[in-house]
């Protein structure tokens, strides 16, 4: 049995599970380890192991099937941060004195009551006089226990916004007499994190013989040209080269230091594989000046969420799979970013526009608010737009708070995959709006998988793949004009049905045709060809 | 121990404009009474819709009944052949009410089409239209004064007392709905019981009330001052035809509580 290394390296804030990488990792991982011919060794940081192995098993890969290598404890910073961010509770502990507080308030409510009665019912001067300087003399103490209280919490809550802003000030000052602010210095201890873990990665994966290849699913990491066997690396896509002015203004020196890290990566490599011809051509040869001959091209299979979703052994599949889906949407909603609003919404067949994207520049999410926005106000389509980006997104936040559409553009972030693939099931029509992918974007297959049509911005990287005119007319659009995407939705959600049977006989008759399986055995073969040219150049 | 009886809760909801229009800062307060209530009941189609879609309240919990409309009462139907001088635009300050491109056609009808006859302006807060500083009528009141055609024909009457607004409505020409957004506006049912005919925007719950109604609404396109203004200018033209179209006396008393009360009663008694 052979085995082969994956390599990866991601920040230790991602989390997997909610990337397009590493929902395409986890199907490539599937594939890979249900073969009985191969053993993958996956190399990756030490505080990635957590995400990875929650990866595997939401992906349901057994734990048998795969080993995970690399440096072993974290690096004590790491361990620090992690401290510091740490998940807090959001109900507070009980204080040792609530009982007795429990206890004391409704005897205190009670005697309170009693002297109210007292005095107000008392026909004698003196007695009133009594009374009133009993209850002064009960509550003067009470008074001035809660007023100094509240008065020292007040003082310390104004101490530590005081300090919090000089902290900040001073950060400012530091960082504009270029003596580098803390954010710079918080990005350069990572950075060096980063590289060291790395190249002890490295180190870790040289001393293993048993590796023939290497893969490594993204380019963002230059140290892999220093393992000792072949390595293959994927290059999904560069956004940022093609969108150097949204990526500069959301993302500053460190986005520029990514771009480095992904050019400095090809550069440092040999051997490539893209999703999509586009890629290939026109950004490895064109951009890159690569040898041709040094990229393969390996399309996706389809993305098929329906097992997350399909329910079987109850007397009405279909049904019980419906209300299971629509339990899990009302989970996804109350998830929404507008907590005041989603977290009582009780109807679970709200009709919806659903869209699965992290936000980036590339992602074109500004023209599909503004035709939603066209559709909801003026069309008066009525549907929500369901979206898994984080809503602080400055573009996005102040779009839908200039167009009034708290309500009804909603965030879901964070989904796990059968919340997913519910919010695809049970959405009219999902949408993909993006301006650039690496291959054809998994929206149509993970919509049509679970029963739903979507329509999809008119790149290169789609008409790969959706070649035939008609099937181009009814599910492509203009993605620089948001009219024609308003209208498209707008048609598409009133054709529902004919646009999913279309849609569905192209996924069945092409698309799944094809299997993760063989998109792993395509890449283990560049993987075998690799190995046996080093043996050559070698023997 | 509940301090008052528990009693079922069924709100009747005529709009919810807050999801297209920021009117109100009781949002949440409002949702969440629709969530807890036991039933809601709307009058019309797209309200229905805003129930599921924005109030979140599950389809089996809200009921559609008919639109109760004002009655006859006293109103009396005029003659054709009375010389009709002004028509009648009835607004309030809100934004939804669309002054801005109400303003624009009016110039336009007066300007480009050579409108004969007057508007004139009635309902709360009308006269306030060109003097407010609210951002959806900032500078409105630049538009009237640079305008000689609007200074002469359009005029601001403000909240009339009932009988002298029916006096005003029976003897307007028609009655203009230039609003882009509501549940629909019964003074267009209270100017049919005059035979007086509207010209109204086209928007769900407009077409709904002419449905229920019958009532021979002409529609415009809100959105756009021309076809606003032509509309206007059709409907000075083909007034005797359009007075003809209105729903009869006889389909506006089919029309009347007595007759709809049944649906409501068959909403409200499931939860007695």
């Amino acid at each position: 049995m052979k085995t082969y290394g994956i390599f990866i390296a991601y920040a230790p804030t991602i989390d997997l599970r909610t990337e397009g990488l590493g929902r395409y990792l986890a199907s490539f991982l599937k594939a890979a380890t249900d073969r009985s011919d191969a053993h993958f060794a996956i190399m990756c940081p030490s505080w990635s192991r957590e995400a990875v192995v929650a990866l595997c098993v939401e992906a349901e890969i057994s734990a048998d099937r795969y080993s995970l290598i690399g440096p072993g404890p974290a690096p004590l910073l790491y361990r620090i941060y992690r401290f510091i961010r740490r998940p807090r509770p959001d109900v507070k502990p009980r204080r040792r004195s609530r009982p007795i507080r429990d206890r004391l308030y409704p005897v205190a409510v009670a005697h309170g009551e009693w002297l109210k009665g007292r005095i107000a019912g008392t026909r004698s001067f003196s007695a009133f006089l009594l009374l009133a300087l009993y209850g002064a003399a009960l509550a003067l103490p009470v008074a001035v226990i809660v007023l100094g209280r509240r008065l020292a919490r007040r003082l310390l809550a104004t101490a530590i916004h005081w300090l919090k802003q000089t902290l900040r000030a001073a950060n400012r000052k530091v960082g504009s007499i270029g003596l580098g602010s803390l954010s710079v210095i918080r990005f350069k201890l990572y950075e060096g994190m980063l590289e060291r873990e790395t190249s002890l990665m490295v180190s870790n994966g040289n001393s293993r013989g048993d590796i023939s290849a290497w893969y490594t699913p993204a380019a963002f990491w230059p140290a892999v040209a220093d393992l000792d066997a072949p390595v293959l690396t994927c290059v999904p896509d560069i956004v940022l080269a093609e969108f150097p002015v949204g990526f500069a203004r959301i993302g500053g020196a460190p986005m520029q230091h990514a771009f480095q890290t992904v050019a400095s990566t090809i550069r440092r490599s040999q051997n490539f594989v893209t999703y999509s011809d586009h890629i290939k051509w026109g950004i490895l040869v064109e951009k890159f000046g690569i040898d041709p001959a040094a990229v393969r091209t390996i399309r996706h299979a389809p993305s098929d969420l329906s097992h997350a979703i399909s329910i079987t052994g109850f007397p009405d599949n279909e049904a019980t799979g419906r209300a299971y889906a629509e339990m899990l949407l009302i989970g996804a909603i109350r998830k929404a970013s507008n907590r005041q609003y989603a977290s009582n919404f009780n109807n679970s067949s709200v009709r919806f526009i659903f869209y699965a994207s992290q936000f980036r520049p590339s992602k074109n999410v500004i023209t599909l608010l503004r035709a939603y926005e066209w559709l909801l106000r003026k069309r008066r389509i009525g549907h929500k737009l369901i979206l898994t980006g984080v809503s602080n997104y400055e573009s996005v936040r102040d779009f839908i708070d200039q167009h009034h559409l708290r309500s009804d553009v909603l965030f879901v972030h964070g989904l796990s995959e059968p919340e997913l693939a519910a919010c695809y099931k049970l959405a009219d029509l999902a949408v993909s709006p993006s301006l650039s992918e690496g291959g054809m974007p998994f929206t149509f297959t993970e919509a049509v998988s679970v029963g739903t049509p979507a329509v999809l911005a008119d790149i290169e990287v789609t008409r790969e793949i959706i070649t035939d005119p008609e099937l181009r007319q009814v599910s492509l659009f203009d993605p620089y004009d948001w009219l024609a995407l308003g209208e498209k939705i707008g048609w598409a959600i009133q054709n529902r049905e004919n646009l999913y049977t279309q849609q569905r006989k192209f996924y069945d008759d092409v698309l799944a045709k094809r299997s993760w399986s063989d998109v792993v055995t395509e890449h283990l073969d560049v993987l075998d060809q690799l190995t046996a040219k080093r043996m050559v150049l070698e023997g | 121990m509940p301090l008052l009886p528990m009693r079922p809760v069924v709100l009747v909801v005529y709009d919810y404009l807050q999801r297209h229009f920021q009117i109100s800062h009781l949002e949440t307060q409002i949702l969440l009474a629709n969530r807890l209530a036991d039933h809601v009941m709307v009058t019309t189609d797209f309200t229905f819709q805003d129930a599921l879609q924005y109030a979140g309240v599950p389809q089996n919990r809200v009921t559609k009944v008919p639109m109760l409309a004002p009655e006859k009462g006293t109103a009396i139907r005029g003659s054709h052949d009375v010389e009709r001088t002004y028509f009648l635009w009835t607004t309030n300050l809100a934004a939804h009410k669309n002054h801005r491109r109400a303003l624009a056609a009016l110039q336009l009808y007066y300007e480009v089409y050579g409108g004969k006859l007057d508007c004139h302006v009635t309902g709360v807060g009308s006269t306030e239209i060109i003097k407010s500083q609210s951002p959806h009528l900032e500078g409105l009141n630049r538009v009237v004064a640079g305008s000689r055609a609007l200074r002469l024909h359009v005029k601001f009457l403000g909240d009339l007392p009932d009988e002298v607004y029916r006096r005003e409505l029976a003897h307007a020409a028609f009655l203009w709905h230039p609003a882009e957004l509501d549940n629909g506006t019964f003074s267009v049912v209270e100017a049919a019981h005059f035979g007086v005919p509207a010209l109204s925007s086209d928007y769900p719950a407009m077409r709904e009330m002419d449905q229920q109604f019958e009532l021979g609404l002409t529609f415009m396109n809100h959105e756009d001052p021309e076809n606003m203004a032509t509309e206007l200018q059709g409907m000075q033209i083909n007034l005797a035809e359009r007075r003809r179209t209105v729903a009869t006396e006889e389909k506006l008393e089919g029309q009347s509580v007595q007759h709809l009360a049944q649906s409501y009663w068959k909403a409200v008694r499931e939860f007695l």
